[in-house]
């Protein structure tokens, strides 16, 4: 599935919610379902800046397809890590480098986020971007 | 049987709403809820009459001060010796001259760490703090020490907020030359018993500054009933300007300790060869200050004073108990530092969920706290935690709007536990 079905996909499942409470429930919810991330790679080297609290991303490519790892120790940040690794999970370096990641603006979860969270879920977005970039200079 | 919070009668006569009416900001809305402020020890909110003087100033008397002949440099530099007057009472200093204006807390530890650290500290000296410190109290000595070769060493405390005076007396000794002690924490609203620690430094000859910034808006400071030798506080935390401060200090060591910064206002004569400085507290105020800032302070301490205290700290205390109790009683929420003199601060954790998810979802339901280590990260290490949330209440907070806190604090719950 193309990052743009993907992104259409989150979109059709935000719709369904009106209020800004459903819609932090379901970015709540779903960072349940995100792959926990072995301690060891929850280092320094791995942890995204410009997050309040520890946001770690990791990547590597298999059959030149990206496969992301990450944690947060807070559960709306999770949340919002794993709605992103879930468009850009299985995807060429190239097109996560290229996609308008905007599918947070497009449902309402930017608008519900504070100041403070839309810069943290900026950095994941431009921390994921710059994974797929080493990747495709490695 | 437990007593109920609600059963907690309420004690004060203090006419909370009449209050109110004077900080305007109070009285909004914020994601649609009114709001509801409990983010004082991070800053409080001004009154009236502090923006008041602050408009008056630029409308009628903005200039220069302390070298104009003209009409309104006089005006202005007459306002603003006055504020250090109105500050030196506040106080219960004996003289103005022991007023220094500062940008507040951080910039008055940072001149004494700069001009008495650095040159009267040597290799071995110790600088003694406590484990409860703001990192405003902590870094400034780690780099003073870093360059003299001194040692810093710390008063420990229990895992209930309360220092170890035990450990105090054994820690300050003979090669103490300065105690600088955090008079309330931040983080858990701990009232230190400074007064014994002041005692103690006395004994050995060391030096005392008191970080007073949390203690200034809750209680009456005397310096000299204290007999510290430095006091700190900026004016922000107490219903007045930001950028603004005071640093007391005896005028034997004030006379002593060099300059902070060079420039106008704190020289007597300068020539290319040699320049003379000002006495204190000009020395230690080079270039324009913040004129503005000291004039507003000084209402903020006037509104302040203006206050019935007792009735303010009946209140206060009736907030910090009903909060305490009401959180208690939902069962999930843990109460951090439980010392038994406290300032209404109430630090707590929901287990289970972190700090910032929760203090999100009270500030979509209206509710301003803090979330996170409170620049207070050595408390946070030894009490194990990431951080905490932090309600800090005022005298214009109510009984209704820690209710408002509960109810957002299910809400939380639901959402994330």
């Amino acid at each position: 599935m193309s990052i743009e079905a993907k992104q259409a996909e989150i979109a059709e499942e935000f719709s369904l919610f009106d209020d800004w409470q459903e819609k932090l429930q379901l970015v709540i919810d779903t960072g349940e379902t995100l792959k926990p991330m072995p301690a060891e790679l929850q280092t320094e080297e791995h942890r995204i800046h410009g997050c309040q609290n520890k946001v770690y991303l990791v990547s590597s490519l298999e059959n030149g397809l990206l496969r992301y790892q990450g944690s947060s120790e807070a559960q709306i940040p999770r949340g919002l890590l794993a709605l992103l690794i879930r468009l850009v999970n299985e995807e060429k370096p190239e097109e996560v480098v290229q996609a308008k990641l905007d599918v947070f603006e497009k449902v309402g979860i930017k608008d519900t986020l504070s100041m403070q969270r839309a810069v943290g879920l900026e950095s994941m977005i431009r921390q994921v971007k710059l994974e797929a970039a080493r990747h495709i200079h490695s | 049987m437990p007593v109920s919070p609600s059963d907690i009668p309420v004690v004060s006569a203090f006419d909370v709403e009449q209050i109110r009416k004077d900080f305007p900001i109070l009285h909004q809305t914020v994601n649609g809820k009114p709001l509801v402020y409990f983010d004082n020890g991070a800053t409080s909110q001004k009154p009236r009459q502090v923006i008041q003087a602050m408009v008056d100033y630029y409308e009628r008397y903005n200039a220069n001060i302390h070298r104009g002949v003209h009409h309104l440099s006089q005006k202005a530099t007459s306002a603003y010796e006055q504020a250090r007057e109105t500050l030196r009472s506040f106080l219960g200093a004996a003289s103005a001259d022991q007023i220094i204006f500062t940008k507040g807390t951080t910039e008055g530890i940072n001149l004494v760490a700069q001009t008495w650290g650095r040159n009267y500290l040597k290799e071995g000296d110790e600088i003694v703090i406590t484990a409860m410190e703001h990192h405003a109290n902590i870094v400034p000595w780690q780099m003073v020490a870093e360059e003299t070769g001194a040692v810093l060493k710390v008063i420990p405390m229990s895992t209930a907020g309360v220092l170890d005076l035990e450990a105090a007396a054994a820690i300050i000794g003979v090669r103490t030359r300065l105690v600088s002690v955090v008079h309330v924490s931040n983080a858990l609203g701990t009232i230190n018993p400074v007064q014994e620690i002041i005692a103690l430094a006395k004994k050995t000859g060391a030096l005392t500054l008191i970080d007073g910034a949390q203690a200034v808006p809750h209680f009456k400071v005397d310096v000299q009933a204290l007999d510290c030798d430095f006091y700190v506080f900026s004016a922000h935390k107490l219903f007045g300007p930001t950028g603004m401060g005071v640093l007391y200090g005896k005028a034997d060591i004030l006379a002593q300790i060099p300059p902070y910064q060079g420039g106008g206002d704190m020289i007597r004569e300068v020539s290319f060869e040699r320049t003379t400085y000002n006495e204190p507290p000009l020395k230690f105020e080079a270039g324009t200050p913040n004129i503005e800032g000291a004039i507003s302070m000084a209402a903020a301490v006037q509104y302040w004073l203006g206050l019935d205290h007792q009735a303010v700290q009946e209140h206060e205390l009736d907030l910090l108990h009903y909060g305490t109790e009401k959180l208690k009683e939902t069962g999930f929420i843990r109460i951090v530092g439980e010392a038994p003199e406290k300032v209404p601060v109430i630090s707590f954790l929901m287990d289970g969920a972190h700090p910032y998810d929760v203090g999100f979802i009270l500030d979509k339901e209206g509710i301003a706290v803090r979330t996170g280590h409170h620049c207070a990260q050595p408390i946070m290490d030894f009490l194990q935690i990431p951080g905490t949330l932090r309600a800090s209440f005022a005298f214009y907070n109510t009984r209704a709007e820690i209710d408002r806190m509960i109810d957002a604090l299910h809400l939380a719950k639901k959402m994330l536990l």
